[in-house]
C-alpha cells in the first residue's frame, strides 16, 4: 500500500501551524476603508473615469434610472456604476453598488436641487440641440442666500459633478452643466465633424481631452502651455489637434490673453445671442409699460420674439442679475424694474 | 443701556465688551445725518476723500478740478440754529493758483501718516506733489510717466516714509519723501494700476490691483511679488483651505484604499516622468518655458498670469486687523480674500454697480462688521460675513465716487460727482437745552415745525 505523501501546505492555516511560514498573499490582506469623512473628498481622476466612461453608451438607462425620487449623488454612481458594466457583470461591482446606496447616502444641497430643478425645465429646442444648462444668475434667484450657492458650487465643482463655463455675453456670465450632460455633448460635437479619411485619426484628441484635461483642470480657462502638457501625456499631440478642438468649439480663445483658452460648450453660439437679446427684450418690454412692473402670471404667458428660450429662463436671469424685482401683492407676484 | 452701564459698574461685563456693542450698533444705524452737514467748497465732482490717521479730525478732499480741500470735522465753522444743523466750511483749499499747483483732475489723496502737517496728492497732470498744511505749499514734486491714479503710504512705517503710486504705466513707483528721488519700482502687472495700498499688518507689504485684473503683493524688501491672488483658489469661509484645485499633478490625490493609493502614486510618476520627455510642440513654446529660468528672479512673477477679476481691480480696502481684504473690480464683484492664505472666500456681495471708468474707494467699519460699497447713486452696507444687503444709503444726485469711514465717532463721509460731501451717521440726540421746547408724548420727541423757508 502506497502511503499518501502529505504535501506540506503553502500556506500557514491554524491547522498546520508547524508548516513552513510563507508570506501572506496581498490579496489576503484587507484593509478596510476609512469611515466617510466629512471634508469634501477630492474626485481623483480614477474614480471620474470610473463614473463617467460609458455614460454616452448608457444614457436612456441612466435617466430612466435616476429620474424617480431624490437624485442623491449616490444613487447616481450607483446607477452609472451598473449602467456601465452591463455587459460585464464584476463580482466587486455588484459589492460595490449594495453598501453604496444606504450606507453613505448624502442629504443633496438646495444648489443641487434648483440646478436639476432647471434642468428639467429647460426648454427644448429644434434648431439647436444642446443639453441643458443653468446660468448662474439663475441659481441666485432660486436660492435665497448668494454666499451659500457660491459655495455649494465650488463643492460640487470640485467633485465633478457639475462644470462650468465663463459665456461671452457678459463679464460675469457663467454657465453651469452637469458633466454626464457635457459628456455626451462632446460626443455629439465629435460626431457632428465630418472629416477627411486622413484626419480621422486626429479624432483620438477628443478621448485624450475627455480622460486628461477634463478631470484635472476645473477652471473655466486654461493656458495653452498647460493645455499640451495634459494632452501630451495620452500621446504626442499636434497643433492641428488643438485646432480640431477649437473647430469642434470646446475651446474659445481669450481675447484679453491670447496664449489662453476658456472651455466652452459646443454648439452654443446660437443660445448666446438668444440670451442677451431675449434679456434686452424683456427688460425693455417692462420699461414701456406705464408703471414699469406686470403681475407674474400674465408675464409667463407672453411669448417672446428673439428668443428661443423661454420666459421664463429670462425672467429668472434678471431677476439674479437685480434688473428685477418681486414684489407680493394680493393678486400674485409683481415683477418690477429697479430703478436706480 | 443703563443695565449694560450697570453691569459694567459691578464688573459684571468687561468695559470693552460694552464699547464694542455700542460701537456697533450705532455704525448699524448709519443714515443721512440732520445734525451735521459739509459745505463743499468744490465745483466739481470728489474723487478722493480721506480722515487722517493720527487724530481721526480733518477730512482732506480731492475733486475734479484740481482743487484740495480741508475740512475740520469735529468743530464747525458755523451753526444754523433753525434746522440745529451744524454748518462746516472747508478750512482752506489749494488749487491751480498755487505754484506748482494740480492742473487737472486730483486721484487720491492721502495725509502723512505721523501728524497732519503734510499731505500727498496725486493727479492727472502725472504729478505727485507733497503740500505743507501751514504754508500751502508744495514742498516737492515727483513727476511720472503718466496718469497717477492712487498713492498711499503706510500708516505703520516706522523705518521709511515712501509713497506708493499706481499710474498709467504698468510699473509702481516708490518716491522716497525723505530724499526726493524713485527708491523702487515694481514690474509684474501687465496694464496700469488702479488701486495701491499699504497691509495693515507689516509696513513693508504693498498691495497693487491693475487693469489687468490681477492683484499682487509685494514685499519691497526683495524682487519681486510674492503671491498674486487668484480667483480660482478659495476656501470656504474663514478657516484654512479645505480643498485646493492642483492643476496637473495627481500624487497629492487622496485614495480611500492603500492599494489605489499606490496605484495612483505610481501614475503620479509616470506622469512626471512623461513630463520630462519633451512632447512635440512647437519650438516657440519651449524656448519661452526656459527663458523663464534665465530670467531675474524678481521678474518670474510676471509669467504668472492668475486673475482676481475678470475686469480691472477697481478699488482695494484692507482691514484694520490685516487679516482679510476686501476687492472690487469692473465685472460688478467684491470680493473678501483672506490675506493668510491668499484664496477667495467666495462671500458674494449681492447687486453692486461699481463705476467701471475710474477706482473709487470702500470703506469698511472699524469692527470689520460692515462694507460700504460705492455704487450708482447711492452707497451699500454689506454685512461681511456673510453679504447681505444691510442697508442702501441714497442721498447723492450723480455717481457716487468715494468714502471714507471715520473711526471715533462711526460716520461715513461720501463724496460724488454732484460736488457733495455728505455725512451719515447715526441719529444724534437732541442736546437737552433745547428739550423745554418740545413736548414729551409716550416717549416720541415732537420738534415745532421751524423750517427755513416757511413763515
Amino acid at each position: 500500500m502506497r502511503q499518501q505523501l502529505r504535501r506540506p501546505a503553502l500556506r500557514a492555516s491554524p491547522a498546520n501551524h508547524t508548516a513552513l511560514v510563507s508570506l501572506p498573499r496581498l490579496d489576503d490582506v484587507v484593509i478596510p476603508p476609512p469611515p466617510p469623512t466629512r471634508l469634501i473628498p477630492t474626485a481623483s481622476k480614477q474614480k471620474f473615469l470610473e463614473l463617467y466612461s460609458t455614460t454616452v453608451g448608457n444614457r436612456k438607462k441612466k435617466r430612466k434610472r435616476s429620474s424617480g425620487g431624490d437624485d442623491s449623488q449616490q444613487q447616481l454612481v450607483a446607477a452609472a456604476a451598473a449602467s456601465g458594466t452591463d455587459d460585464k457583470l464584476d463580482d466587486d461591482e455588484e459589492e460595490r453598488k449594495q453598501p453604496s446606496d444606504d450606507a453613505s447616502w448624502i442629504m443633496p444641497t438646495d444648489t443641487k436641487i434648483a440646478l436639476e430643478m432647471m434642468c428639467a425645465q429647460f426648454p427644448k429646442i429644434e434648431k439647436a440641440s444642446v443639453r441643458p444648462f443653468v446660468l448662474r444668475t439663475q441659481l441666485y434667484s432660486s436660492v435665497r442666500d448668494r454666499t451659500l450657492v457660491d459655495r455649494e458650487l465650488e463643492v460640487l465643482r470640485q467633485q465633478q459633478v457639475v462644470r462650468t463655463f465663463k459665456l461671452s455675453t457678459g463679464q460675469d456670465d457663467y454657465a453651469i452643466m452637469f458633466m454626464a450632460d457635457y459628456l455626451s455633448q462632446i460626443e455629439a460635437a465629435k460626431k457632428r465633424l465630418d472629416l477627411k479619411e486622413s484626419l480621422l485619426r486626429e479624432l483620438e484628441v477628443f478621448h485624450w481631452f475627455v480622460g486628461q484635461v477634463i478631470p484635472s483642470c476645473l477652471d473655466v480657462g486654461i493656458s495653452h502651455s498647460h493645455l499640451l502638457s495634459l494632452l501630451s501625456q495620452g500621446g504626442s499631440v499636434k497643433d492641428s489637434h488643438v485646432s480640431l478642438l477649437m473647430n469642434a468649439g470646446l475651446l474659445v480663445r481669450q481675447l484679453v490673453d491670447e496664449t489662453a483658452y476658456w472651455f466652452s460648450i459646443p454648439n452654443v453660439g446660437f443660445l448666446l445671442k438668444s440670451i442677451s437679446s431675449g434679456r434686452k427684450e424683456l427688460l425693455s418690454f417692462l420699461s414701456r409699460r406705464r408703471y414699469k412692473e406686470m403681475l407674474q402670471a400674465p408675464l409667463e404667458r407672453h411669448a417672446l420674439r428673439y428668443s428661443q428660450l423661454g420666459l421664463r429662463f429670462h425672467l429668472r436671469d434678471l431677476l439674479g442679475l437685480g434688473q428685477l424685482h418681486v414684489v407680493p401683492s394680493p393678486s400674485g407676484p409683481l415683477i418690477r424694474v429697479v430703478h436706480d | 443701556m443703563l443695565r449694560r452701564l450697570k453691569r459694567r459698574e459691578l464688573g459684571a461685563t468687561p468695559p470693552r465688551s460694552v464699547a464694542t456693542h455700542v460701537r456697533g450698533k450705532r455704525v448699524r444705524s448709519i443714515e443721512l445725518a440732520s445734525h451735521k452737514e459739509i459745505v463743499s467748497a468744490h465745483n466739481s465732482g470728489i474723487n478722493s476723500l480721506q480722515i487722517d490717521g493720527s487724530e481721526a479730525r480733518y477730512l482732506l478732499a480731492g475733486a475734479s478740478d484740481g482743487s484740495v480741500g480741508v475740512y475740520d470735522t469735529q468743530q464747525a465753522t458755523t451753526f444754523d440754529s433753525i434746522t440745529h444743523t451744524a454748518k462746516h466750511e472747508a478750512l482752506f483749499t489749494v488749487d491751480k493758483s498755487v505754484p506748482q499747483g494740480h492742473m487737472y483732475s486730483v486721484s487720491s489723496v492721502q495725509w502723512y501718516p505721523v501728524d497732519t502737517g503734510l499731505f500727498v496728492t496725486g493727479s492727472f497732470d502725472n504729478n505727485i506733489n507733497l503740500w505743507d498744511t501751514n504754508t500751502l505749499q508744495v514742498e516737492q514734486q515727483f513727476r511720472m510717466p503718466g496718469k497717477v491714479y492712487a498713492v498711499a503710504m503706510s500708516a505703520m512705517a516706522t523705518t521709511h516714509m515712501l509713497v506708493a503710486s499706481g499710474t498709467e504705466d504698468v510699473r509702481v513707483r516708490l518716491c522716497d519723501l525723505a530724499s526726493g528721488a524713485f527708491t523702487h519700482t515694481l514690474s509684474g502687472h501687465r496694464d496700469g494700476v488702479w488701486a495701491v495700498q499699504w497691509s495693515a499688518a507689516s509696513e513693508w507689504v504693498l498691495i497693487s490691483g491693475g487693469c489687468d485684473g490681477a492683484i499682487r503683493f509685494w514685499d519691497i524688501r526683495q524682487a519681486g511679488c510674492f503671491q498674486v491672488l487668484d480667483q480660482n483658489r478659495s476656501q470656504l469661509g474663514r478657516r484654512p483651505p479645505i480643498v485646493k484645485s492642483v492643476p496637473g499633478a495627481t500624487a497629492s490625490v487622496s485614495g480611500s484604499s492603500r492599494g489605489e493609493s499606490l496605484r495612483v502614486h505610481r501614475q503620479g510618476e509616470q506622469q512626471h516622468s512623461r513630463l520630462n520627455t519633451p512632447p512635440p510642440i512647437r519650438r516657440k513654446f519651449r524656448a519661452k518655458d526656459f527663458e523663464a529660468q534665465r530670467q531675474h528672479p524678481g521678474m518670474v512673477s510676471t509669467l504668472d498670469k492668475a486673475t482676481a477679476h475678470y475686469g480691472s481691480v477697481t478699488a482695494l480696502q484692507t482691514t484694520d486687523d490685516g487679516l482679510y481684504l476686501f476687492s472690487a473690480g469692473t465685472d460688478s464683484r467684491v470680493r473678501l480674500w483672506d490675506m493668510q492664505s491668499g484664496c477667495n472666500t467666495l462671500v458674494n456681495y449681492e447687486a453692486t454697480r461699481i463705476r467701471t471708468h475710474q477706482g473709487t474707494q470702500l470703506a469698511v467699519s472699524s469692527d470689520s462688521s460692515l462694507l460700504f460699497v460705492a455704487s450708482a447713486h447711492s452707497i451699500q452696507a454689506y454685512d461681511v460675513w456673510t453679504g447681505h444687503l444691510h442697508s442702501k444709503l441714497s442721498g447723492h444726485y450723480d455717481t457716487v465716487n468715494c468714502c471714507a469711514f471715520h473711526v471715533n465717532d462711526q460716520e461715513l463721509y461720501s463724496g460724488s460727482s454732484d460736488r457733495q460731501i455728505l455725512v451719515w451717521a447715526p441719529p444724534a440726540h437732541t442736546p437737552l437745552e433745547d428739550l423745554d421746547e418740545k413736548t414729551k408724548e409716550g416717549g416720541a420727541l415732537f420738534v415745532k415745525d421751524e423750517d427755513a423757508w416757511s413763515d
